[in-house]
């Protein structure tokens, strides 16, 4: 039987999943992730490396004119349907440790 | 003049500075070939539209954890591996497995663990391996 594999959920991958998750079908580049998980710049790629490994997540690049947009296109991620009920799972599974702090929990749940 | 100086990448209007631009190309140096240019082209967009305070933040940042961007992209399976060690409870570990002793469909015992799903059919006749064999 084949185990589902599964990164490691650090605190800094819970933040980007559950950043990712505020609005699943929105895509974000990655300093736009860094923001909406409150982490600096450096930490998210690694994590968006690995969820993208697994296939947790799916990229691409900006469709844009370069030119038009004075600026080079983005690289978008989003999560896939597979990985946005493994992340809820993985999430539930990480917040039903003792102890959970209160901007770990799951989106929707209450104190 | 400022022109010219935006045109060298000056910070002026969202454009990244020379030396973020230069700092985020070297970050992608050490990783693995087939992800270089990649990962060059993307932190080099992200520069666009930053300060230039946000630009040196993000530029340290980026340059300061690329070496686990490396480890990530170069090794996942050994990460992912790992963790489905560390997955095992502690009595899988340590080869202390709960078995189950189960009958295979050709009469033969063999045992699986509850815990792990490990199976074993060593000193049994017909174990879980050998289903449809003659």
């Amino acid at each position: 039987m084949e185990q589902q594999r599964t990164p490691r959920m650090t605190i800094p991958t819970q933040l980007v999943l559950r950043a990712l998750l505020a609005d699943p079908t929105q895509e974000l580049y990655g300093v736009e992730i860094g923001a909406a998980a409150g982490l600096p710049s450096g930490t998210v790629h690694p994590i968006l490396a690995r969820l993208e490994t697994v296939g947790w997540l799916t990229s691409r690049w900006e469709e844009i004119d370069p030119r038009a947009e004075g600026r080079p296109a983005r690289r978008y991620y989003r999560l896939t349907p597979d990985g946005m009920e493994l992340a809820r799972t993985a999430l539930a599974r990480a917040y039903s440790t003792s102890g959970r702090p209160a901007w770990l929990r799951p989106l929707g749940e209450e104190p | 003049m400022t022109a010219w100086l935006g045109s060298r990448g000056t910070g002026q209007a969202g454009r990244p500075t020379w030396w973020a631009a230069w700092a985020v190309r070297s970050a992608s140096l050490p990783l693995p070939s087939e992800h270089r240019w990649r990962y060059r082209q993307e932190f080099l967009a992200e520069l666009y539209g930053m300060t230039t305070s946000q630009q040196l933040h993000h530029a340290t940042g980026v340059l300061s954890r690329v070496w686990t961007l490396r480890v990530a992209l170069a090794e996942p399976a050994r990460l992912m591996a790992k963790e489905d060690a560390m997955a095992k409870s502690w009595r899988c570990r340590v080869r202390l497995h709960r078995w189950q002793r189960l009958r295979n469909p050709e009469g033969g015992w063999y045992r699986e663990c509850l815990e792990c799903g490990k199976q074993d059919d060593t000193g049994s006749r017909g174990g879980p391996n050998t289903f449809g064999s003659p």
